[in-house]
């Protein structure tokens, strides 16, 4: 039976009407369209309950409270907790990022042994047996170095250290340093602390407080809640810097002066303040800081050192007078290598003005009390000098300790002079990183026994510098470890007791508990609905709640308002007379490099955020070039043009650039961005731009002693 | 050209105060977070990378050392008369919701990027690339926004997802969700900014701050004169600022 | 001489016949078999009866209710379920089998339960059960109250959905119907 040609056709045609009255066409249509958007390599979103969760930021310098948005029980986002004193609803660009960085590829996802040149897993037993072992070996000739400038870790890091014997614990560089060591040879008591709340004018000596110096989101909202939109300002800030860097972006006023000059405009400042009849003669030393001032520090003298006009010096002298809360703050532009000198002569002009421990001013603050027996304490690890010891073991001056322990730090990039640092760090037989992320100094470690990430563990912030009050916040696990990696401090805590060394506690939580017991008997208040400035201008602090420890945990801090009295600070005027001299001028063909830090390229121990990459601007990275800044005249002294390849030399070491002709940078000055030339880290980071930290040149200042590096001479080709 | 602006009872307007904004890039990091924009290696490469948020900087021009700069971020200015619209082939997106913000559908557009070429202020990105996460950090995305795959142009949303969330928050506790506080509803750059550079609110509503603040004598909108009436508001006491909110020629 | 040399269907009365066979066979391929072929049946992982959790007492809204932020909870979580069925029971009903499956599989591992969602919406679409309270939950959702097992989940073969994901057109109808907006962004995101 077959069909002819007419039936064969009837029944197409018929089965074709038929199926367009099906949904086979149409459904199929549909359903393909919805199949090529649904490609098995997208992502789909977490599906589940949204609840919020605080803690606080570790890898963000500025200590900010978090509020942790959770899907189902995991971190999703970072926003900022508005009710934390650092954070009051803002978040720098790497705290946003912290969530994503559980996930960085650069993780260490166990414990590592360097075996040749590479390195082999290895299980938690065999690491802490093998440090065990080898620093039992190295007894009496152990150095541990750690980043966290905040953490109670440092008690249990510098007291193991102590009870092993050796060198003992290093800080990593940074603004305290300077500051401290300035205090103390000021003859002063206590952390400085700045009350930007309660100041309506501030004059900022190079520090980048609105980027990188201190608790910078806490110091722009401070900044900012005094400036309503569109009206005009009731605070002023003015900023002396060698560029025109994101902090004096927004201040009132621009006075470009180099790095190594900030003490010279100081004390020209001081002198002006003089001259109008301002005296502090209840402070020790004034008559020899009178005589120094009007011996070397005239206008004319500061004109011919660093060209600012003595009009305007003359202007800011008589906008601090009038004042009725004025604020001297110092710093480094790059956030690190400040002397102690340019802090002291900033520090003269607060106790000139009277403004030590008053609202608006410097509070000194008292260092919070320590539970690990043998800790040693923040001031007398802000002493140590780090740069000058690895120069020491450098050169042969210094043995290099046996064994080294590198915690939250990466001196193999993030210290200037990098050249020298790597012999340094060659010599060191034994080193050990508790990194959580493959950085460029774990690549050098024999062991590396990864630290959970913040997010993942117990830890804390106890009045970061910068901070105008006492604060204590704690950072809370908000999700198990991701890999196999273990809290440092539950892993020093078990080491010590597994070489018979009493360190007091079995867990890192045991200590934080402990520290905030000791915490409640200090005093102050939990921070919800009064803050610690508004107590420091007279407001009435509230009582502190029985549970102190439940109200931490639900994210809040813990402040007081610190003023430690002073019975010996003084103007420290004799080191000023050494310390304090003009700076030589370049030659020809060399500039002087003045860094510059942002938090977008991260911290040398986290690399540059992966989300934090679309910020940077192809003003600054192109490809894998950074570009440098200098000014038109600048360029033209060198004979480089915009967009030109250069080759930079200082220190020993060479880096590429490429030239960007950006006017708001001081003449003869160049200015580079730090946080790039990762050789470790992730495909974010590595091999992107060149380490400009490594041109500056470390010396020792005059009249302190203190490794300095801000303004480094170097050559441009 | 005919000019039909719409006009709706609520408009979600953001306020950016330019003399505050230190070019930290906070706003454009929170952005990515929030909106499941993912991590881009090749970021330097500007033409191919997605910037919801961008922050741009300006200057005066002259030489140091009275050079003087600003940032300013740009995030879309969800136009009264959106050009993006207009020239849409297949209506992906649309101003037509209360609130006035100009819609982006990811699965019906077909990729043509003629918003692209239309768009004056360069907010719109097309997905030039499938988004790749590093292994486990899908688990960080937001459920409130989609996954874009490539071929289809993306821009910011004000955060359209926090809107229905504050409006669901709104209706849990019996609250009018056509009626919010201020400060109800923000989206994430505004939430993080540690300034305070950028407010947001409904310009209509006199009980949110940025009715008034629309209101300033410092205040400017981008390309003004183009007839976008953007929703987006920027500030600055400095006259060189708002001058460069518009091509001015040198006469005006 | 014009006859027919074979028994081949032709003819107009042929072409009318097959016309008719054609037609009425693409519609049964069309409307029984494929929809057969497109989507496969699936079984839930636990066969979770709601009429036994009803006579114990449980409302509604034990489970399934809007969070304090007007989210809807939708599904309970392992965590909802294992605060009630916490161990194995070691009865041999077929009831108690099902509980000692989850308590062993699921409840003990720490694993949430991967239920088939009858209504899985896709990433891009926003629903929001707080803006809809006033109305019944049966307007779209089978009546699963008075079911003494879980209905049959149909996926999409091609698309990967249920076949009883609401499309666009139905909520589009029901807004208009009501006078609220259509606009895209009040679902999409």
């Amino acid at each position: 039976m077959g069909l002819d040609r007419r039936a064969f056709l009837g029944l197409v045609a018929g089965g074709a009407v038929g199926t367009l009255c099906t949904p086979i066409p149409w459904k199929l249509i549909d359903d393909a369209a919805i199949w090529t958007q649904n490609w098995s390599w997208i992502p789909r979103v977490p599906k589940g309950q949204i609840d919020y969760v605080a803690t606080s930021s570790k890898l963000c310098p500025a200590g900010e409270g978090l509020r942790i948005l959770r899907v189902a029980g995991k971190p999703v986002t970072a926003a900022g907790n508005p009710d934390h004193p650092l954070s009051r609803g803002g978040v720098s660009a790497l705290a946003r990022s912290e969530v994503y960085m559980l996930y960085s590829p650069s993780r260490i996802k166990s414990p590592l042994k360097k075996s040749g040149k590479r390195f082999e897993p290895i299980t938690w037993e065999q690491a802490l047996a093998e440090m065990a072992e080898k620093l039992g070996a190295a007894k009496g000739s152990v150095a541990c170095l750690s980043g966290d400038a905040s953490g109670t870790i440092n008690e249990v890091l510098s007291a193991f250290a102590a009870k092993l014997g050796g060198p003992g614990t290093f800080l990593a560089p940074s603004e305290a340093q300077a500051a401290a060591k300035g205090m103390k040879l000021m003859g002063g008591v206590g952390q400085p602390g700045y009350d930007f709340e309660n100041a309506d004018t501030v004059l900022v000596l190079g520090a980048d407080i609105f980027e990188t110096w201190g608790t910078s989101t806490r110091n722009r909202k401070a900044f900012g809640a005094a400036r309503p939109v569109g009206q005009k300002p009731k605070n002023k800030y003015i900023y002396v810097g060698p560029t025109r860097n994101n902090t004096a972006a927004v201040c009132d006023q621009w006075v470009p002066a180099g790095a190594g000059d900030l003490g010279i405009v100081a004390l020209g400042i001081a002198w002006h303040l003089l001259n109008k009849g301002v005296v502090q003669t209840g402070t020790p030393g004034f008559d020899t800081f009178k005589a120094v001032v009007n011996g070397g520090f005239d206008p004319e003298a500061v004109r011919r050192a660093t060209g600012i006009a003595p009009e305007t010096l003359a202007e800011i002298a008589k906008n601090l007078a009038m004042a009725k809360a004025p604020l001297v703050v110092t710093g480094s532009p790059c956030g690190q290598g400040l002397g102690a000198a340019p802090f002291m002569a900033g520090m003269a002009i607060n106790l000139l003005l009277g403004r030590i421990n008053r609202p608006g001013g410097v509070y000194a603050l008292p260092e919070l009390a320590s539970v690990v027996p043998g800790a040693v304490s923040r001031a007398k690890l802000l002493d140590v000098d780090l740069p000058g010891f690895l120069k020491g073991v450098a050169a042969g001056k210094t043995p290099a300790p046996k064994a080294l322990l590198v915690y939250d730090a990466n001196p193999a990039y993030g210290l200037p002079e990098t050249a020298t640092m790597a012999t340094a760090l060659e010599k060191i037989p034994f080193k050990v990183s508790f990194a959580s992320f493959m950085d460029e100094t774990a690549a050098q470690c024999d062991l590396i026994l990864p630290n959970s990430l913040p997010l993942e563990r117990y830890d804390d912030v106890a009045t970061p510098y910068g901070s105008g009050f006492c604060i204590y916040s704690l950072v809370r696990p908000i999700q198990k470890p991701i890999h196999d990696t273990r809290p440092t401090g539950d892993v020093i805590l078990a080491l010590a007791k597994k070489m018979g060394i009493d360190c007091k506690f079995d867990t890192f939580l045991a200590v934080l508990k402990e520290k905030v017991a000791v915490l409640a008997k200090a005093g102050g208040f939990v921070a919800t609905d009064v803050m610690p400035w508004q107590v420091a201008a007279g407001a009435k602090a509230p009582a502190l709640p029985g549970n102190l420890w439940k109200a931490l945990e639900s994210g809040a801090a813990w402040t007081m308002v610190g003023q430690v009295s002073q019975t010996g600070l003084g103007y420290g005027a004799e080191i000023l007379a050494k310390a304090v001299k003009p700076t030589a001028k370049p030659g020809a063909k060399t500039a002087v490099l003045a860094p510059y830090a942002q938090l977008r390229t991260g911290t040398p121990t986290t690399g540059i955020p992966c989300q934090d990459l679309t910020l940077v601007p192809d003003t600054e990275l192109v490809g894998e070039t950074t570009l440098v800044r200098c000014n038109a005249a600048t360029a033209k002294g060198l004979g480089l043009k915009d967009g030109a390849s250069v080759t930079l030399e200082g220190a020993g070491t060479r880096c590429q650039a490429k030239v960007h002709v950006f006017e708001s940078v001081m003449t003869g000055v160049v200015s580079a961005p730090l946080g790039y030339g990762h050789t470790a880290f992730d495909i974010f980071s590595k091999g992107k731009g060149a380490n400009y930290l490594g041109l500056m040149t470390v010396a020792e200042e005059p009249g302190t002693g203190l490794s300095t590096w801000t303004a480094s001479e170097v050559k441009i080709a | 050209m005919s000019s039909h602006f719409k006009e709706f009872p609520i408009t979600w307007g953001m306020v950016i105060d330019i003399d505050k904004c230190t070019g930290c890039g906070a706003c454009m990091a929170s952005c990515q977070t929030e909106n499941n924009i993912n991590p881009q290696p090749e970021a330097s490469n500007k033409l191919r990378s997605t910037s919801w948020m961008l922050v741009y900087e300006l200057t005066n021009d002259k030489a140091f050392p009275d050079h003087d700069i600003a940032y300013l971020p740009r995030p879309c200015q969800q136009c009264g008369n959106p050009p993006c619209v207009s020239v849409c082939p297949v209506v992906a997106t649309e101003k037509n919701e209360d609130g006035g913000i100009v819609s982006q559908i990811y699965p019906r557009c077909i990729g043509c990027r003629y918003c692209v070429a239309a768009c004056p202020y360069h907010v719109r990105y097309f997905g030039w690339y499938d988004p790749v996460w590093p292994e486990g950090m899908e688990k960080t995305l937001s459920p409130l926004t989609s996954v874009r795959p490539r071929g289809v142009v993306e821009k910011c949303t004000f955060c359209h997802h926090r809107w229905t969330l504050a409006k669901d928050a709104a209706r849990a506790k019996g609250k009018n969700p056509d009626n919010l506080e201020d400060g109800a509803y923000v989206t994430a750059c505004v939430q993080n900014c540690p300034s305070g550079a950028l407010s947001f609110g409904d310009i209509k509503n006199p009980k949110h701050k940025v009715h008034e603040l629309i209101k300033s004598p410092y205040a400017f909108r981008l390309l003004e004169r183009l007839g976008t009436n953007t929703q987006v508001y920027y500030i600055s006491r400095r006259e060189w600022v708002r001058k460069l909110g518009d091509n001015y020629l040198k006469s005006e | 001489m014009e006859e027919k040399r074979s028994n081949a269907v032709g003819g107009v009365g042929g072409l009318v016949l097959c016309t008719l066979i054609g037609f009425v066979g693409a519609l049964v391929v069309g409307w029984v078999v494929f929809p057969k072929l497109l989507f496969s049946e699936k079984t839930q992982p636990l066969r979770f009866s709601h009429t036994i959790h009803t006579r114990v007492g449980l409302k509604c809204e034990k489970c399934h209710r809007l969070g304090s932020d007007g989210r809807f909870v939708g599904l309970p979580t392992l965590e909802t379920c294992a605060s009630c069925h916490k161990n194995e029971t070691s009865v041999p009903t077929a009831n108690a089998k099902e509980i000692d499956k989850f308590v062993k599989k699921y409840a003990k591992t720490d694993t949430q339960v991967p239920w088939l969602v009858y209504q899985y919406q896709p990433d891009n679409v926003f629903f929001s059960h707080a803006a809809h309270q006033g109305f019944a939950c049966s307007q779209c959702h089978p009546d699963v109250a008075k079911m003494d097992s879980p209905p049959a989940y149909f996926e999409n073969r091609l698309s990967g959905y249920s076949k009883d994901t609401m499309k666009m057109w139905q909520c589009e109808r029901c807004h208009a119907s009501m006078g609220t907006s259509n606009a895209c962004f009040v679902c999409h995101k």
